[in-house]
């Protein structure tokens, strides 16, 4: 999953990239609204988190500016402006949350993890392809009843492909929403990780659960051959 | 302290001011018709004295009183009339039939004069009489040429009861007490009904200002139209009062909402760095980098609070020293302190200075003026561009006006009804001005209200922005 954070002031930007990247978000960040502003229009981002009071353009500007390119990336507002006039204007203006500063980061990736739910239509932290349950909070994997130990990238990769059960993903979005250090280009590091996860869920002799799809990518099937 | 009200006072003394006006009134009224009911009565008796006294005749050297047989013969002319007269030497005397053998109080003045006095009647009857000596008339000489009247002076005495008289002053004395308290009663009545009418606007407004509870301090008072003029200016001036009041209390209420806001971001920082660095064990070196992270952080908080006990400090402040300030000399010291800024800015500075820019007032507030407003003004100039300072001293009043030119390309001109209120920043965000907590311009104009002058910010269209500070030539006094 891949989140954008938009907020100027340095120590706080700076601790929640470090919390969201341990929690194993790809993070984008910039103190700028105008930064913020063309990452948020040529990227596809799971979450944006967005300060209000951004330098050059507003928070709220941007986020005007998102809807009105029909923009739908979830939006949670982080301000220290409480009032409820405040709030509202935020979320008259399209925000999905308002954060109020200051906040528990833990609070903070409870939200993230909550409007990433929504956005794939997904009310439980449980999510289930087949016999394959992942559960979004504690991060762990269960196939047929028997917990399977992944690494943070490895979990990251199937979350991604759980979100989009039996539908082909490509390469790129795979990199772009799953690796925070991916650079695009001819990496083969999408390929290596899937072999490793195939690996894990396949153990003891169970069906393959992730196809290729030569020329198109790869996709979580829900109910493997 | 008892303290009556306005409506009690008026109706207490109007209506004894009143009810003496009235009682005066009336008294010198009755007075004036008593003394003219006397008049008339004493007229028809001199009247009547005077077509008889003529009757005191001399025949033969003898004094006749004709004046007897007259009376005898027109009763009715008579009426009830008493008369006596006395000879002058020898006291004889000669009275009407009414009168008996009674005698009337015997009463004269000079020869001819006429004296009118009161006197109780034989039968006990008040009555009024006159006096008058007189000499017996001489109708033929012949026989009376030895009689010389100026020896024989007669007293005559004609008195008459004034039970009519008494009457009629009686029934006017009563028509004056009924009339004259009827008409107290109407007129207290009206004075009460005027005074409640006239003081229920008043009343209105005071059970308004009873009404209202410590929220409602600031807002004004609805003033009711028919509230006396008098009134109606004491209660504006009041509202305008309770509008400085409400308007002072609401910038406390927006700086202490701003104080909360910006303290917040630093709290959150704090507050992530904290709570980032106890996620999961660290090595010892990654927890100092995190804790001197978080101690910055903390200082900065820290010069934030001492700036907003600087600004509480000086709210408070009640005197100031006034001393002669050469604001050329200050402007140029202030400005070197601030020259490396500026020169890494690329500025440059346009000097325009009045020979005569001094003043009288505190030094070391006038400095904080001059110094938010030259760094305000390096802080938001764009890079190479030109500051002028320029001041002028005009009236009363020495001016000191600085411009600088906001960055090119930059899309909205800033808000300048908003460089005075706490916390404003022409950029919204804390990390495009450095150490700018927003609250140097708002620290002036309360400094600038202090010495009794003003601050004002203007932009024009093409993004230059002037401060302009009016200080007062002398400021003698603080607040």
């Amino acid at each position: 999953m891949r989140i954008l954070v938009l907020e100027d002031y340095p120590p706080l930007k700076n601790s929640i990239c470090e919390c969201l990247s341990e929690e194993g978000y790809a993070v984008d960040s910039s103190d700028s609204g105008e930064e913020g502003l063309w990452f948020a229009n040529n990227h596809e981002y799971d979450v944006m988190l967005l300060d209000i009071m951004l330098p050059k353009i507003s928070g709220l500007d941007i986020l005007k500016n998102l809807r009105a390119r029909a923009n739908n990336v979830p939006v949670i507002l982080i301000s220290a402006r409480d009032t409820v006039e405040q709030r509202i204007e935020g979320l008259e203006c399209g925000a999905d949350d308002y954060l109020i500063k200051p906040f528990a980061l833990e609070e903070l990736v409870a939200r993230v993890r909550a409007q990433i739910r929504r956005k794939h239509q997904s009310k439980s932290p449980l999510i289930k392809v087949g016999d394959i349950t992942l559960n979004t909070a504690t991060k762990t994997v269960n196939r047929g009843g028997d917990e399977i130990p992944l690494t943070r990238r490895e979990y990251n990769l199937l979350e991604c492909f759980a979100f989009k059960k039996d539908e082909v993903i490509s390469r790129d979005y795979i990199a772009r929403h799953a690796y925070e250090d991916y650079e695009g280009g001819s990496s083969n590091v999408v390929d290596v990780y899937v072999g490793y996860l195939r690996k894990k869920l396949n153990a003891n002799g169970l069906p393959n659960a992730i196809e290729t799809r030569r020329g198109h990518g790869y996709v979580l099937l829900s109910e493997p051959a | 302290m008892n303290r009556p009200s306005i409506r009690t006072r008026l109706l207490v003394w109007t209506t004894l001011v009143t009810t003496f006006i009235m009682v005066a009134a009336g008294y010198i009224l009755f007075q004036s018709l008593r003394s003219s009911l006397y008049e008339q009565f004493d007229n028809v008796l001199n009247d009547a004295a005077t077509v008889v006294i003529i009757e005191i005749e001399v025949k033969e050297s003898k004094i006749y009183h004709e004046w007897k047989k007259s009376l005898e013969n027109h009763p009715i002319v008579a009426g009830g009339a008493l008369i006596q007269v006395w000879d002058y030497h020898t006291n004889e005397t000669t009275r009407s039939t009414l009168l008996g053998d009674n005698n009337l109080e015997k009463n004269y003045g000079a020869l001819g004069e006429r004296v009118f006095y009161n006197l109780d009647l034989p039968d006990g009857r008040k009555g009024r009489a006159v006096g008058i000596l007189t000499l017996p008339i001489i109708e033929e000489q012949s026989g009376n040429e030895d009689f010389l009247p100026e020896e024989h002076p007669q007293i005559f005495v004609w008195a008459q009861n004034t039970n009519h008289l008494q009457r009629t002053l009686r029934r006017a004395r009563n028509t004056f007490l009924i009339a004259g308290s009827v008409g107290l009663i109407l007129i207290w009545f009206a004075i009460f009904v005027i005074i409640s009418l006239s003081s229920r606007a008043m009343k209105t407004l005071v059970e308004e200002v009873h009404a209202r509870d410590g929220s409602e301090v600031g807002k004004p008072l609805s003033l009711p139209d028919n509230l006396p003029s008098e009134i109606a200016g004491i209660a504006e001036r009041f509202n305008a009062l309770l509008s400085k009041i409400d308007s002072s209390r609401e910038r406390d209420r927006d700086f202490f909402m701003n104080v909360a806001h910006e303290v917040r971001t630093p709290v959150a920082g704090i507050r992530a760095i904290i709570e980032q660095a106890l996620r999961r064990p660290r090595e010892i070196p990654d927890y100092q980098i995190r804790l001197q992270n978080a101690l910055e952080e903390v200082e900065g908080l820290n010069r934030l609070v001492d700036r907003l006990m600087k600004f509480g400090r000086l709210k408070r402040q009640q005197d100031f020293q006034p001393e002669y300030i050469d604001l050329i000399q200050l402007s140029e010291h202030l400005w070197n302190l601030l020259e490396p800024k500026a020169t890494q800015k690329g500025l440059s500075v346009q000097w325009n200075l009045d020979p005569e820019s001094y003043l009288q007032s505190d030094a070391e507030l006038v400095r904080v003026v001059v110094t938010n407003i030259f760094d305000n003004a390096v802080s938001y100039s764009g890079d190479h561009s030109t500051i002028s300072i320029k001041t002028i001293r005009k009236d009363k009043t020495l001016r000191l006006l600085v411009s600088n030119s906001i960055p090119p390309g930059t899309e909205k001109l800033p808000d300048v009804s908003r460089f005075f209120d706490a916390f404003y920043r022409a950029d919204s965000s804390r990390n495009q001005t450095g150490h700018h907590a927003g609250i140097g311009l708002s620290f002036s104009r309360e400094v600038m209200e202090l010495l009794g002058g003003s601050i004002t910010a203007s932009c024009s269209a093409d993004g230059v922005i002037t401060l302009e500070a009016n200080f007062p030539l002398q400021s003698s006094t603080g607040h």
